[in-house]
């Protein structure tokens, strides 16, 4: 894990997601791209000769570089969707 | 597909979009809202908590100007992809969930914001080098991504964020601008029109300043390294004319390297619907042209905001309320007031202007610094993250006799991946001028054509609701 949740006047409550198959507890509110980092996972795709990771670089929905699976669609942008009580998240970079 | 009727669509629900539809709504002209996020505000209030800077009172007004949405007959459609305009205006819609929707609306208002401008180096692709804007948008959501940071790139917004970062407890390892001091310092004028903004600035570089930061202006990020994710990140000194001071490269460990080279507008939906476009590379380089009540060339089209000239959320505002009321004045539903304000925010959005290209400027090349810069890029660099374009075919493709980004997309496919050129555009139009000689805005902007977001196939091609 490599982020940290700060003081936050305003964070939402707990929300039970799966990301990679493993139980993560988020807050409403969350973009699934903050979890992701909070999680540590910033390698969200493979792309490139010899399929090197790649991660998220805009944050603001124009890149397409954060795009990961969630409830089994492919392609959703993680900095444009907000975690929801069930949620998973599958990542292909690893 | 039936389209639905509007009076007023306005895209884009950042400060422009909620100041435009804030206006009309008080006035009862029932107006469509869309954005593509779940929250509006725009990336830089979605995800603010609601305590705000008294230096940065414009934040507050667009918190309640959304505040004042939710009382009034707006229809805000969130979630929501505009992925395409056609004459009358007719916008075709893409949510998230659903089929498509066709709006036919009497009046458009193109507020589709900015985003963020890069240039590459080596290593850029490499998760953990993300955007100074992401970065920001992580705290405010109360998380930091990472415990060490570099903050590079060029412009006054690097000072910003790595402010935020330190006053958030991370610690920013150097500050890298490629930019000299002497850009940074606003000009006198600016302090008398735009005093908070810049108290605002340098209470934030004091900041910095005290974390023990090292910032370092007229200092490039020459790369970024890691295994699978950055680890260190190479910066080097620059002279003058952008050549790399051999012997001057520092290698900083961090896990996140937080990128931005200033800001660029939005434009493609303008661009799509026909409006007429202007390049001026200190208001953010290719623009929506517009008269003083911010009509663009296409009859019904309004602009406001950062796609006007890119000056941050203060502009956008003025701009959002100005466009609402011209369109009042235009369906002759203002009143003398309302046109004595007009006239103000008129006058007001010249001095907005003005703080825009003070904004922008530091984050742009001299046009002998970007021949050096090019010269220095390795040919294998990575130009066209989607497609995998390297700077050896963008090369190839010059000899070969393109000579504009346009020939050379089609060329070498540059900006015709998933992200319809958003990343690699403004880089292609650098290299290009870097390697031709001419100014940037010197070829005109590479076409677009709808959908201009990713969209299902079968939406397309079945049948919508």
């Amino acid at each position: 894990m490599s982020g940290r949740r700060l003081p936050h006047p305003a964070r939402g409550a707990p929300v039970a997601i799966r990301l990679n198959g493993r139980p993560v507890t988020a807050f409403a509110g969350e973009t699934v791209f903050a979890v992701l980092c909070h999680e540590g996972v910033f390698a969200l795709r493979r792309g490139g000769p010899g399929r090197p990771p790649r991660g998220a670089l805009c944050g603001m929905g124009v890149c397409q570089e954060c795009r990961v699976t969630i409830d089994g669609t492919p392609d959703r942008r993680a900095c444009m969707t907000l975690v929801a009580e069930g949620m998973e998240i599958e990542t292909d970079g690893r | 597909m039936a389209a639905e009727r509007f009076e007023v669509a306005i895209a884009g629900g950042g400060p422009a979009g909620i100041a435009c539809a804030a206006v009309l709504a008080q006035a009862g002209i029932p107006g469509l809202l869309i954005d593509e996020h779940p929250r509006l505000g725009g990336p830089g209030l979605r995800h603010a908590a609601g305590a705000f800077s008294p230096l940065a009172p414009a934040w507050a007004r667009a918190v309640r100007a959304i505040r004042s949405l939710k009382k009034e007959a707006v229809t805000v459609l969130p979630r929501t992809g505009l992925i395409g305009i056609e004459p009358g205006p007719r916008l075709l819609l893409a949510p998230e969930e659903g089929g498509l929707r066709e709006i036919a609306c009497r009046r458009l208002v193109i507020a589709t914001g900015a985003r963020e401008r890069f240039l590459p180096f080596p290593g850029w692709t490499l998760p953990g080098v993300i955007a100074t804007g992401a970065v920001q948008m992580l705290l405010k959501q109360g998380i930091l991504p990472a415990a060490d940071f570099v903050v590079g790139g060029a412009g006054p917004f690097l000072l910003a964020v790595a402010a935020d970062i330190v006053r958030r407890g991370g610690c920013v390892r150097a500050l890298a601008n490629e930019g000299r001091l002497a850009d940074l310092l606003p000009p006198p004028g600016l302090l008398a029109g735009q005093g908070m903004k810049v108290i605002d600035g340098l209470l934030r570089t004091l900041r910095v300043l005290v974390s023990g930061t090292r910032i370092a202006h007229g200092t490039r990020l020459l790369e970024a390294r890691g295994a699978g994710r950055l680890q260190a990140v190479v910066t080097a000194r620059v002279d003058k004319s952008g050549r790399v001071l051999r012997g001057s490269e520092r290698v900083v460990p961090a896990a996140m390297l937080a990128m931005g080279f200033g800001f660029t507008a939005n434009i493609e939906p303008a661009q799509l619907a026909g409006c007429p476009l202007f390049f001026e590379d200190t208001l953010g380089g290719w623009l929506v042209q517009t008269d003083e009540s911010l009509r663009t060339g296409v009859e019904g089209i309004y602009a406001a905001g950062e796609v006007t000239g890119v000056g941050g959320a203060e502009k956008s505002l003025l701009e959002g309320r100005l466009a609402g009321l011209a369109i009042l004045e235009e369906m002759g539903r203002l009143d003398a007031a309302g046109r004595g304000e007009i006239t103000r925010l008129q006058r007001k959005r010249k001095t907005l202007l003005s703080f825009g290209r003070w904004f922008n400027r530091p984050s742009r090349f001299a046009a002998a610094c970007r021949m050096n810069w090019v010269a220095s890029l390795p040919d294998e660099l990575t130009i066209c993250r989607c497609e995998e374009v390297r700077l050896a075919d963008v090369r190839r493709a010059l000899a070969a006799g393109c000579r504009t980004p346009a020939g050379i997309k089609k060329a070498t496919r540059c900006g015709m991946g998933v992200c319809q050129g958003s990343t690699c555009k403004g880089i292609l139009q650098e290299v290009v001028a870097a390697l031709t000689g001419e100014p940037p805005g010197g070829f005109p902007p590479p076409s677009v054509r709808a959908p201009l977001r990713p969209v299902d196939l079968g939406l397309l091609g079945g049948d919508t609701v």
